[in-house]
């Protein structure tokens, strides 16, 4: 479960977390989106065509994924 | 193309995604401490083109993992049961042209009666979250 806090201070995306005693906590959720994760690290989205032509010659798995 | 012996690709793990999946496995701390030497050897040394496959775009089991690839663990088992997903992406001033970006760890299937899901649904789900 995702919640959001507006309080000064505390603003932000925490992920609600339950401890192995049964508390619940809150963990700051440090997840960039894509943008933030391009921006960091030079990069952007490939396309299907540069892919397959990376890793077009990869065996695929079965079943799911 | 991804040959074997050729760059190994550099990898990019996202924090928040990496902690969900750890504790997951808090009551299985082998399986925390390969997924731990596998992200660490990841980050240190690159992933080798050699040992990835590729996702499918549409699973059989539903899920959809486009321009993803996976990484069997451990590398040295059998049948390895785990899996390691990245969505791959371009960047022009890494090894081999490509950062491999974590998606998410964790067992292929699990009994029907386990009711979690698998990495492939948790990467598809994480995925989709997030605007490329």
């Amino acid at each position: 479960m995702k919640v959001t806090l507006t309080e000064p201070g505390l603003a932000g995306s925490y992920d609600v977390v339950k401890e192995e005693d049964g508390r619940l906590v809150l963990e700051r959720n440090l997840e960039p989106d894509w943008a933030e994760l391009h921006e960091r690290h030079g990069t952007r989205a490939l396309s299907d065509e540069e892919f397959d032509e990376v890793f077009g010659d990869l065996p695929r798995g079965t079943g799911g994924g | 193309m991804a040959a074997a012996g050729g760059p190994r690709f550099r990898a990019a793990f996202a924090e928040a995604a990496w902690r969900e999946d750890m504790r997951r496995y808090r009551s299985s701390p082998s399986v925390q401490r390969m997924a731990a030497a596998a992200r660490r050897d990841a980050e240190v040394r690159g992933v080798e083109p050699g040992r990835l496959h590729a996702c499918q775009a549409d699973g059989q089991d539903g899920t959809r993992l486009p321009n993803c690839v996976k990484l069997y663990l451990p590398p040295e088992a059998a049948d390895p049961r785990f899996r390691m997903v990245f969505a791959a992406a371009v960047s022009d001033d890494a090894p081999a042209g490509m950062v491999l970006a974590y998606l998410a760890f964790g067992a292929s299937h699990h009994p029907p009666e386990a009711h979690a899901p698998t990495v492939y649904e948790l990467a598809d789900v994480r995925l989709r979250e997030r605007p490329r």
